[in-house]
């Protein structure tokens, strides 16, 4: 059994690919080839790698998956769906999405508009604070989703551009 | 005064919790009020009773004075604690609880109206002998008028709007012929701004230090210092790391520091517990900033370094009992660090989520004063102050280093904190060598990114895995189907040891 998938880690994209079987996997990141051997220890993952063995808390919540392994913590999303709103790296979306739940205080444009890299979409308000989700490049409006006063959720689509 | 038998925490999160836990190592009676989103909180588990005050949103719940006095009566409480944040500095929510014949415990309304009020408080600190920031009057927007106010102020000044906030209206001026011009912007931003054109003078401090004075005061005339904390390691005007002693206050600062601070307290006839806030400039100069009429955020930290419950002192002083803190000799060194929902990579936008997994950190001389657990929804409605963890070390750096261990130790999964920001600003050399001020993190952190970390590729593997498991047969239509967090046990899915795929 063989598994391949796209991890954004941390915010970076990883290409993970993964054979063999669980006390003796062969995995490569990146092209970067390691061996791992996970078992279970009590509500963990014990890890087993280059002879250090590790303690790893590991959750999923959806598409995230959180790690805790060896004092570090890591945040993990699949790959194709890790973009949100004007936050994250790699490629730029047509839908624009809320970086933060809370609430819509104003929408800057209108479906058809023109809007130019850069330029303020959407005003979301959370915890008393203000944010610009703006345009990650030159586009004509194609959807607005939401109005003035609306509760959002994370990586709710607010906007949908249609990039020049 | 009589006595306090049953308190009524009006507050939430960790705060509750600390005021709660000091209630029943008193043996007096507790009650907890909550809204709509805090049914399952902690404070309301530890409370021996608890109240429901209404929705989420604090205005409807939290805020409301009637319905926190009508939760007293109704459960019998004869005290009401405020915590810090929500109705803790609204002299009318003090005022009230008396009218009600309920203890305030905190200072008297008109302390906390005085205090409030920034005008009248810096001209009674003045009276007192309180050294204030060196400022002129509302001047002629002139050249000439502000020319000669500078020189007897020193550069560098600032140029401020008399209606101003928010930075508008204001003008950093180092240099006498700079003057004319941003006398001009300014008076043109502040009437703009406010319409209101009247600008004045004030010297201005490079790269202050906020040094704070903890004082207790009871209702016999006695008023004492708890020594000093240092608050330097601010974003946005909001701490992240105190810690006291201050690295830059030496006996003789320390004992014109703290005799200011008792000035102040005594100058507003304060009860309780209270904190007087300096800046402190280069040259070792300090000036009142304002005065908080409430217990403090980082208060653990003088708890360590004087062996002291201060929220069981704000509980006796409130009976009417006399000082039990009046000679109190401070020892060691206490660092405090504020772990917010909040990404620090992104402009501190505040994070939401369910904590799914809280490992607190332990051992010798660790604290961790959370209002969270497994399991709790962290949301939008309240602060993002999600937990403090103190350490405590003979010295500074056993202090820190013990905070940089504990950092590591806590693990919270399943909302993004800034638990690796506050590991970088802590074992940073400029904060190792206590060179800090309230530009430290603009100066030192701007632009920020954490760090890759050794194990980001095990995480990978370990996430590619997770995200192949079961969650994805749920998604079929299991009886989970659905269910966001399989155990970590069900995330290891098809990879069962010797099993090999299911």
């Amino acid at each position: 059994m063989s598994i391949r998938k796209t991890v954004v880690v941390d915010g970076a994209p990883r290409a993970v690919d993964v054979q063999g079987r669980d006390d003796a996997l062969t995995v490569r990141v990146d092209d970067a080839p390691f061996e791992l051997a996970l078992g279970r220890a009590g509500t963990a993952w014990r890890v087993t790698r280059d002879g250090r063995v590790l303690a790893a808390t590991v959750v999923r919540d959806r598409d995230t998956v959180w790690i805790a392994i060896d004092g570090e913590i890591h945040r993990c999303v699949a790959g194709d769906d890790a973009r949100t709103g004007g936050t994250g790296g790699g490629v730029r979306s047509p839908r624009v999405t809320a970086p933060m739940p809370g609430k819509v205080l104003a929408v800057r444009v209108t479906v058809g508009q023109q809007v130019a890299a850069g330029d303020p979409l959407v005003v979301l308000e959370a915890m008393k604070m203000e944010t610009i989700v703006g345009a990650d490049g030159d586009a004509r409006v194609q959807e607005v989703l939401v109005e003035t006063g609306a509760m959002i959720e994370p990586g709710q689509v607010l906007v949908v551009l249609e990039f020049a | 005064m009589p006595p306090v038998r049953k308190v009524l925490i009006a507050n939430r999160g960790e705060i509750a919790v600390r005021i709660l836990r000091t209630c029943r190592a008193m043996g007096i009676g507790s009650v907890a009020v909550y809204s709509d989103a805090d049914a399952d909180a902690p404070h309301v588990r530890l409370a021996d009773e608890a109240v429901p005050i209404g929705p989420a949103p604090a205005r409807e719940s939290y805020l409301v004075v009637d319905k926190l006095i009508a939760a007293a009566a109704a459960t019998g409480a004869d005290a009401v604690h405020p915590g810090y944040g929500f109705l803790a500095e609204n002299a009318r929510f003090a005022a009230a609880v008396n009218e009600a014949g309920l203890t305030f415990i905190g200072p008297p309304p008109q302390a906390i109206a005085t205090m409030g009020d920034k005008v009248a408080a810096r001209a009674l600190m003045e009276q007192a002998g309180v050294p204030v920031v060196p400022a002129t009057p509302v001047l002629p927007a002139e050249p000439a008028a502000f020319a000669e106010a500078a020189a007897t102020l020193g550069f560098p000044v600032v140029i401020k709007a008399a209606a101003g906030g928010g930075g508008k209206g204001m003008r950093i001026v180092r240099r006498v012929e700079e003057l004319p011009e941003a006398v001009a912007g300014a008076a043109r931003e502040a009437a703009a701004a406010f319409g209101d054109g009247r600008i004045y003078l004030e010297r201005y401090l490079e790269r202050p230090r906020h040094v704070e004075v903890q004082v207790f005061a009871d209702t016999h005339g006695t008023v004492v210092h708890l020594g000093e904390r240092e608050c330097s390691i601010q974003r946005r005007h909001q701490k992240i790391v105190e810690e006291s002693p201050s690295p830059a206050v030496d006996a003789a600062l320390r004992a014109a520091m703290t005799d200011a601070g008792i000035r102040a307290a005594a100058a507003v006839d304060y009860v309780g517990a209270g904190t007087i806030e300096f800046l402190l400039d280069e040259q070792g100069r300090f000036y009142f900033l304002e005065m908080n009429t409430r217990l403090q955020v980082e208060h653990p930290v003088t708890e360590w370094i004087t062996g002291l419950d201060l929220v069981r002192e704000q509980i006796l002083v409130a009976g009417g009992a006399p000082l039990s803190c009046e000679h109190v000799t401070p020892r060691g060194h206490a660092m405090e660090c504020r772990i917010y929902s909040e990404d620090p990579a992104h402009g501190f936008l505040p994070a939401t989520g369910t904590v799914h997994v809280l490992a607190e950190p332990s051992g010798a001389w660790v604290r961790f004063d959370s209002g969270i657990a497994a399991g709790t929804r962290v949301g939008v409605d309240y602060d993002p102050l999600l937990a403090k963890l103190s350490t405590f070390g003979a010295t500074r750096e056993e202090a820190r280093t013990r905070m940089l261990a504990a950092l590591r130790e806590t693990v919270l999964l399943g909302v993004v904190t800034n638990r690796d920001y506050l590991q970088a600003v802590v074992a940073h050399p400029a904060f190792a060598a206590g060179a800090t001020h309230t530009q430290f993190l603009d100066a030192h952190f701007a632009g920020w990114t954490p760090p890759a970390g050794r194990h980001a590729d095990t995480a990978a593997a370990l996430a590619a895995l997770a995200l192949a498991g079961p969650a994805a047969r749920r998604d079929d239509g299991g009886a989970d189907a659905g269910s966001a967090v399989p155990t970590p046990w069900e995330a290891l899915g098809a990879w069962r040891p010797g099993g090999g795929a299911r």
